[in-house]
């Protein structure tokens, strides 16, 4: 009963900051600001739910810990994916936030 | 030792992993995972040019803790922000200029900046002396950098041993430059 509570909030709580991380996708006004909901989305909406399936799965028997390891490599890949998303961004001098360029910032990307 | 465990930082999150996808503590699981935990830095350790390290493990524990906290106190900002209406939000690019070095420090404040919400780092100059932050909404760009500066860079600073601007970087060894 007490698991069931517990799982039923995680899942409900992290529901609900995915919801909000894609209303913030669609809704937000520029690039920039649309690339803040999905790498927020899955920080704290898909760590409860991931959380949540840890605790279900360890209340009903064995302890269950993969999910912990499906949430380090989360969080060691979504900053990589926005980082790139905001460079390609910036070189497209996509509207919204007038970048400012460094003055040798630009020849020197070419990694 | 160091011919058998060339990094035995990485051998031993080689050896964790390994059982929480097992997802036991067999004692095949963990004779398999030592094997893993050995043979994998020793065929990789061509591809290693960086090292972590890590000066102090116990400052990057309570490092990891504030992050997470942070990742749930601020996501709670980002959604007042995200439910509320667009004009209220004064959305910003800024440039901050770095005194962390590094490779794997630098990349590690730059994710920390994207996994705490109300900023995503969009791009670290090929120097790696001046990082790129997207703000949601900033009041005052001063006030962003130094609250990263202070919450998150001389934390890092910490763990990797770079005390002063200047020792840090007579100190850097050729292999984090790149």
């Amino acid at each position: 009963m007490l698991f069931e509570l517990i799982v039923s909030f995680l899942i409900l709580f992290g529901a609900a900051f995915v919801l909000l991380g894609s209303l913030g996708l669609a809704k937000l006004p520029s690039f920039f600001m649309r690339l803040h909901g999905p790498t927020k989305a899955s920080t704290l909406g898909v760590g409860s739910i991931l959380l949540a399936s840890a605790v279900y799965f360890s209340s009903r028997g064995s302890l269950s810990v993969h999910e912990i390891l499906i949430l380090v490599f989360l969080f060691l890949t979504a900053p990589i994916s926005a980082l790139l998303m905001a460079r390609a961004g910036i070189h497209r001098e996509l509207p919204g936030d007038n970048p400012r360029f460094g003055d040798n910032d630009r020849d020197g990307d070419k990694d | 030792m160091r011919r058998i465990l060339p990094q035995p930082l990485l051998s031993l999150v080689l050896l964790v992993s390994w059982l929480v996808i097992n997802n036991s503590i067999h004692p095949g699981s963990i004779v398999m995972g030592a094997i893993v935990a050995l043979v994998i830095p020793w065929i990789t350790h061509r591809f290693w040019e960086i090292r972590a390290g890590v000066k102090s493990p116990v400052a990057l524990l309570g490092y990891l803790g504030i992050v997470v906290i942070d990742i749930i106190r601020a996501n709670f900002v980002v959604a007042r922000q995200v439910l509320g209406p667009n004009r209220a939000l004064r959305s910003q690019l800024f440039e901050m200029e770095l005194d962390l070095e590094g490779a794997l420090p630098v990349s590690i404040l730059a994710a920390t900046i994207t996994l705490t919400p109300g900023t995503v780092s969009c791009r670290i100059s090929p120097d790696q002396s001046r990082l790129w932050v997207h703000a949601l909404h900033a009041d005052d760009v001063a006030e962003e950098i130094a609250e990263i500066k202070q919450r998150y860079e001389s934390r890092l600073m910490r763990i990797f041993g770079q005390t002063d601007q200047r020792t840090a970087r007579s100190s850097s060894t050729p292999g984090t430059e790149s």
